[in-house]
């Protein structure tokens, strides 16, 4: 009888509970998709970076994360394969040498970074070889595989021969002669143009590099863990080799996370402010109108406990109805962003892709992303709807009657 | 037995430039079965007095015992559930909740006694019936007559099986044929049911069915006429 009392209550004014559920599920749809294109736009550059060559994981020298020095070495041998693969929470690792040269192609030149890698690991890491647009991908030394932005500028093309120098393992020269047998197309747009990757062997002997790797990259079961997971197996290494997640290995991507994030609270917070006055003043009218009753009901013995958790329920239900009804709303329309991003052209373009970043924007189908929403428009209810039962425990009887 | 006693009943308003005596130094007995009324003119002390009979009130000085107990030392969440299982009330404006059926206003009350189904069902359609409001009793209060409202009111009052039933002014928002029948009614279960009745008025049509009449002036009791006096 109480909650249907409640339910009935909520009809009883129909047009301010029209309104009351139309403020809610404005402010639900709004802060729902933006903050779903805000994490999707960066959860795609994060894909991007990271999946895409960085990895969510690493071992590596501790000056690694200083810069790439071929001199930063870590053993990769079978007790490494043999510890990495008891790990169940490691999906896949590979090992990298990461060198760094003055690519050559005819006349045109340009500082590459040369990246050894194994490229059966590297692309159950990275899936790299779904990224190459032509030609295939290295399999033996004296093979090149090029980003394409990397091969446009060196004006490269598939059987083109490419010529690196540049400084070795312990001050060793590095010296390679390459033919490009793949060009490969990098989301990241800064790793397209200086990205070349050779076998780990044709890197050992350039570089000079014959028993260590420089780094080895890691991927997880679960990557959304990786911070947590890669602290569970800092306590296995003894500096200066140590495992790092994505977040300390990329400080500027990450503060972009963390600025964003900051971003989506100030923005969230100011729409709920002004749905929170909205509910406030729902709340203060519903108490003016119905003060004659709640002295009745006090009046002919029923407990305020009682009549305040009725009142309480009735924002209850609103909140979850409004709620249910933005979200019906949002759903729908961040699904189709997510599945048709938003291209961006011309300056803007420009810009984003300067940062290493695709130019679209798309947006996140994150279960955080509406729970979260879901949440804050729910507390914002249940807050306010304490204002109430606080009224309601101060009502006198008689004077409710009177008025 | 005595349903309500009062002694020396004082209520007092002040404010800062005056001080009004709405109830002054009124004794009173009310015993079971009477059909009383209380009148006299506005502001003469008759709501406020119902009001602290009721226990919705607290006076200033005296003492109020209704069915054996002392009103002024409950606490207010005490006098919630005292009022509950022992006072009926009938309200001038009716005062049903709007958003339910008659049915479910009378029902109401019993739920907040924790009365079981089967006998609240019992319950309630016999107060319809008694009222004789059964066939409305699926329709909400706005789709009712005043005097239908005020019919439901009386069983929504009797529902918890009161010691006694307050009401203040209820007649007075009704025309004469819906007072009429609303008292033939009172009447009834006042003779049949020895249900109590205490209302305070200014209906001469009350007056004249009420067996003892109080009068209250100035918040004193000047006149306490029974009607075989």
């Amino acid at each position: 009888m109480l909650f249907k009392l409640a339910w009935r209550n909520i009809w009883r004014n129909k047009r301010r509970t029209f309104i009351t559920l139309g403020m809610i599920q404005f402010a639900v749809v709004l802060a729902t998709f933006m903050s779903s294109l805000r994490y999707g736009i960066l959860d795609a550059q994060v894909e991007n970076v990271v999946g895409g060559y960085q990895g969510y994981g690493a071992i590596n020298d501790t000056s690694l994360l200083k810069e790439i020095n071929i001199d930063c070495t870590v053993p990769f041998d079978d007790s490494v394969k043999t510890y990495l693969q008891s790990k169940s929470v490691i999906k896949a690792f590979s090992p990298r040498i990461l060198g760094v040269g003055m690519m050559t192609c005819g006349e045109k030149f340009k500082i590459a970074r040369i990246t050894g890698v194994d490229p059966a690991l590297e692309d159950s890491l990275t899936h790299f070889s779904s990224s190459i647009i032509r030609g295939r991908l290295m399999s033996s030394t004296g093979e090149v595989v090029l980003g394409s932005r990397l091969s446009k500028r060196l004006k490269a093309d598939l059987d083109s021969l490419v010529f690196v120098t540049g400084m070795g393992y312990h001050g060793n020269t590095a010296n390679m002669l390459l033919k490009v047998v793949g060009i490969i197309n990098l989301s990241n747009v800064e790793e397209d143009k200086r990205l070349a990757f050779v076998t780990l062997d044709e890197a050992r002997q350039g570089f000079a590099l014959y028993e260590d790797v420089n780094q080895i990259v890691l991927n997880f079961n679960d990557n959304s863990k990786a911070g947590s997971l890669v602290n569970e197996l800092k306590h296995d290494f003894e500096l200066p080799i140590q495992i790092y997640s994505w977040n300390e290995l990329n400080e500027s991507l990450y503060m972009l996370v963390q600025v964003n994030d900051a971003g989506n609270v100030i923005i969230s917070s100011m729409l709920y402010f002004v749905i929170s006055f909205g509910l406030f003043g729902t709340i203060l009218m519903m108490l003016a109108e119905r003060k004659r009753e709640f002295g009745m009901l006090i009046a002919i013995g029923m407990k305020k406990s009682k009549l305040g958790y009725i009142v309480y329920l009735e924002n209850f239900l609103m909140g979850i109805i409004g709620t249910l009804i933005g979200f019906s709303i949002a759903i729908p329309l961040v699904y189709y962003f997510h599945e048709t991003p938003i291209g961006l052209t011309g300056q803007m373009a420009d810009d984003v892709q300067k940062y290493g970043f695709e130019p679209t924007i798309s947006a996140s189908m994150s279960f955080n992303i509406f729970l979260g929403q879901a949440l804050a428009v729910l507390s914002i209810t249940l807050i306010f709807s304490l204002y109430s039962i606080i009224r309601i425990r101060s009502l006198n009887a008689i004077k409710a009657m009177r008025e | 037995m005595n349903v309500v006693e009062t002694k020396n009943l004082e209520k007092i308003y002040s404010d800062a430039d005056m001080e009004v005596r709405a109830v002054d130094g009124v004794s009173l007995v009310v015993e079971e079965g009477e059909f009383t009324a209380i009148v006299g003119p506005s502001g003469s002390g008759k709501t406020t007095l119902l009001n602290i009979i009721g226990g919705l009130d607290a006076p200033n000085r005296g003492s109020v015992r209704v069915a054996s107990q002392e009103l002024t030392e409950l606490s207010k969440s005490e006098l919630i559930d005292f009022r509950l299982n022992n006072i009926g009330f009938v309200f001038q404006s009716y005062n049903l909740i709007p958003v339910l059926t008659a049915y479910e206003n009378i029902e109401f009350v019993m739920l907040l006694q924790n009365t079981n189904s089967k006998e609240r069902k019992k319950r309630v359609n016999e107060l319809l019936e008694a009222v004789g409001i059964s066939e409305k009793s699926k329709k909400r209060p706005s789709q009712l007559s005043g005097g239908q409202q005020q019919r439901v009111a009386v069983a929504r009052a009797l529902a918890p099986k009161p010691k006694f039933i307050l009401a203040d002014e209820p007649t007075a928002n009704l025309d004469s044929k819906s007072t009429s029948r609303l008292l033939d009614i009172m009447e009834h279960l006042n003779l049949k049911e020895g249900i109590t009745f205490l209302f305070s008025t200014h209906d001469q049509r009350v007056i004249e069915r009420a067996r003892r009449v109080i009068t209250l002036t100035d918040g004193k009791i000047t006149e306490d006429k029974r009607s075989d006096e």
